[in-house]
């Protein structure tokens, strides 16, 4: 064999190599799917992306609701194999995943197998002026509580936090987090009475943060 | 797709710069590249890219070091003497390019056994799983026995004897960490041996540019590919074990053939390691645990290393012959003994690194074992008894 024969066959092999990993990506990247489809793609394998509505604990797994632009969602259990391998996130946070749909309990879910199928986009509270442009979203707000409603049912609360404006924070449960100082809130934006509030969707939508 | 493609020259490069330093394995890279694509949140199809890339192109380009400078890894180890001669008989180059075809058609004969491979792959595994002491007596049995007179056959038995003895006393752990113990081990059995019987001639001889025919023995590619291809399941039965078993397959005895047969076993080796993460769920090589780690290998990801692979082994090819070119015409214009100690200082130095001062001993004792064969005269094959026996008394 000569050496430009040899050149000729490392370029065939490169030109096939770029075929197949062509191919092969095209199949092996999951179908990007709308978060009101995914039960329709049971046993699939598909990629969603929303942002993070609640965010639930039970042991060493977390459970995350993922919310979609029209109020559509579906459930990400990160179990602790794979919630290791993730940083910090919050409700507010973008998230996209790839994994398995499929539904439990008739909730539409979709399953992660590795911590490497989750990506996670931090987001920056948002001011309170700007609270407007967030109607029906999720978003953080934080800042010093400055008064403490406890509704007249006495299952939930309405705080108001300063911080370069006031803001209202309605929690439909009684947080167990110490309300003093500095907290963060993130939840959802409603209009109620004409205002502008966040509602809490989940105990770990409502914490403390260090002055 | 142009993100993988991104990501499989970004393997390349970094096989490439892992292959050309000697010593330097992707192994050693894997964890931090492991640990950055995590942080970067990195689609895990481009992690799997970058690493199958940098594995296959690795192996590739480490025959420049091996050929030139006599520094081999594991893989490598066998084609250091029968390489480093061509590079004193002035035919360098040739030899790299006998060792990069070796891998390209290496791989290609890979793929052509590959339905095979898939069909009865698992089953020649549970098979053999349970025979793989069994299976290294063989092989060590049959690599003492071709040495031609009963004086010889004492010798093979003897550097086996005392490699395996440093095996076992060095890859235990207790020293250093088994995977760092290899770099003083190989180094010193296959590599700084060699380097310092050439240290006996003032310079290497002017390299040849001329355009050498590759001539190839299909009955080497083929029962090479077969043999390298089923072997690799097999835990602990490396490059240098298939080579021999494949070798006697062939009768084959020119260092033409056998370096072509040890670099297509030697690919083959790492190629099939991706293959068997579907097939068996095991990791036989450092690349394919990273892989292991990144995702869950199914059908669809077997094809996209097979392209990978393919890509990377044809763009490997054409950087072997440019760097192999300029090596052999740069290299022999060097002071060759002035070279060969910085060579020695670099191997120290990186034997120091990875294993701390309890490495030197391990590397002088490497040496000696290593320089013995050419003394009296063996093949230094025998020294492959430092991962051999160790795994036969394991197995027992």
């Amino acid at each position: 064999m000569k050496e430009k024969t040899l050149v000729w066959l490392a370029a065939a092999c490169s030109v096939v190599g770029v075929i197949v990993l062509c191919l092969s990506s095209v199949a092996a990247r999951p179908k990007q799917v709308e978060l009101n489809s995914v039960s329709q793609e049971a046993g699939k394998m598909v990629e969603v992306y929303g942002t993070i509505g609640e965010v639930r604990f039970s042991g060493e797994h977390v459970f995350v609701k993922l919310y979609g632009e029209d109020e559509n969602w579906v459930e990400v259990p990160l179990f602790s194999r794979v919630r290791s391998g993730l940083g910090e996130f919050e409700v507010g946070d973008k998230m996209r995943v790839r994994g398995k749909a499929g539904t439990y309990k008739n909730k539409p879910q979709v399953v992660p197998s590795t911590a490497s199928d989750v990506r996670i986009y931090r987001t920056s509270p948002v001011s309170p002026e700007f609270l407007d442009r967030y109607l029906g979203r999720f978003v953080k707000v934080q800042g010093k509580v400055r008064k403490v409603h406890q509704t007249a049912s006495g299952k939930s609360l309405l705080l108001e936090l300063e911080n370069s404006g006031m803001v209202k924070v309605f929690v439909p449960f009684i947080p167990q987090a110490t309300l003093e100082g500095a907290v963060r809130a993130c939840g959802l934006v409603k209009e109620y009475k004409g205002e502008l509030e966040i509602v809490v969707t989940c105990e770990a939508g409502l914490k403390p943060i260090n002055a | 797709m142009l993100d993988l493609l991104i990501y499989c020259l970004l393997g390349i490069a970094c096989g490439t710069f892992c292959g050309l330093l000697p010593g330097v394995h992707p192994n050693n890279m894997v964890p931090v590249a492991i640990g950055l694509m995590t942080a970067l949140s990195l689609d895990p199809l481009c992690a799997v890219a970058f690493i199958v890339a940098m594995g296959i192109s690795n192996i590739f380009i480490s025959y420049i070091p091996s050929t030139f400078l006599g520094v081999p890894d594991e893989g490598t180890a066998l084609s250091v003497l029968p390489a480093h001669r061509m590079v004193r008989e002035g035919r360098g180059f040739q030899a790299v390019k006998l060792s990069t075809t070796g891998c390209l058609l290496g791989l290609m004969a890979g793929l052509a056994f590959l339905p095979l491979f898939l069909l009865f792959g698992k089953e020649f595994y549970g098979v053999l799983k349970n025979y793989v002491g069994l299976i290294l007596i063989v092989i060590a049995a049959l690599m003492i026995l071709t040495e031609h007179s009963l004086s010889k056959k004492g010798w093979a038995l003897l550097v086996f004897f005392l490699s395996g003895l440093l095996g076992l006393v060095s890859l235990s752990g207790r020293l250093c960490s088994g995977d760092a113990a290899l770099i003083p081990i190989f180094t010193g059995l296959f590599g700084l041996s060699t380097l310092l019987i050439g240290l006996q001639s003032s310079k290497l001889p002017p390299q040849q540019d001329k355009n050498e025919e590759i001539k190839l023995n299909p009955k080497v590619l083929g029962v090479g590919g077969f043999i390298g291809a089923f072997m690799g399941m097999l835990p602990a039965v490396g490059p240098a074990q298939t080579t021999v078993v494949a070798q006697l397959a062939t009768q084959s005895s020119t260092p033409e053939d056998f370096l072509v047969c040890v670099s297509e076993v030697n690919l083959l080796k790492v190629f099939y390691s991706f293959i068997l993460l579907y097939l068996i769920g095991r990791a036989r090589t450092g690349v394919a645990a990273a892989v292991q780690q990144l995702v869950e290998v199914d059908m669809i990801t077997v094809f996209l290393m097979i392209g990978v692979s393919l890509f990377a082994a044809g763009i490997a090819t054409l950087l072997v012959l440019r760097l192999g070119k300029s090596a052999s015409s740069f290299i022999p214009r060097l002071p060759y003994k002035l070279f060969l100690t910085l060579i020695t200082c670099w191997v120290v130095g990186l034997t120091v690194w990875f294993c701390g001062l309890v490495g030197l001993p391990i590397l002088a004792t490497a040496t000696a074992i290593g320089l013995l064969p050419p003394k009296v005269g063996v093949k230094r094959v025998h020294c492959m008894g430092v991962l051999m026996l160790p795994v036969i008394l394991g197995q027992f």
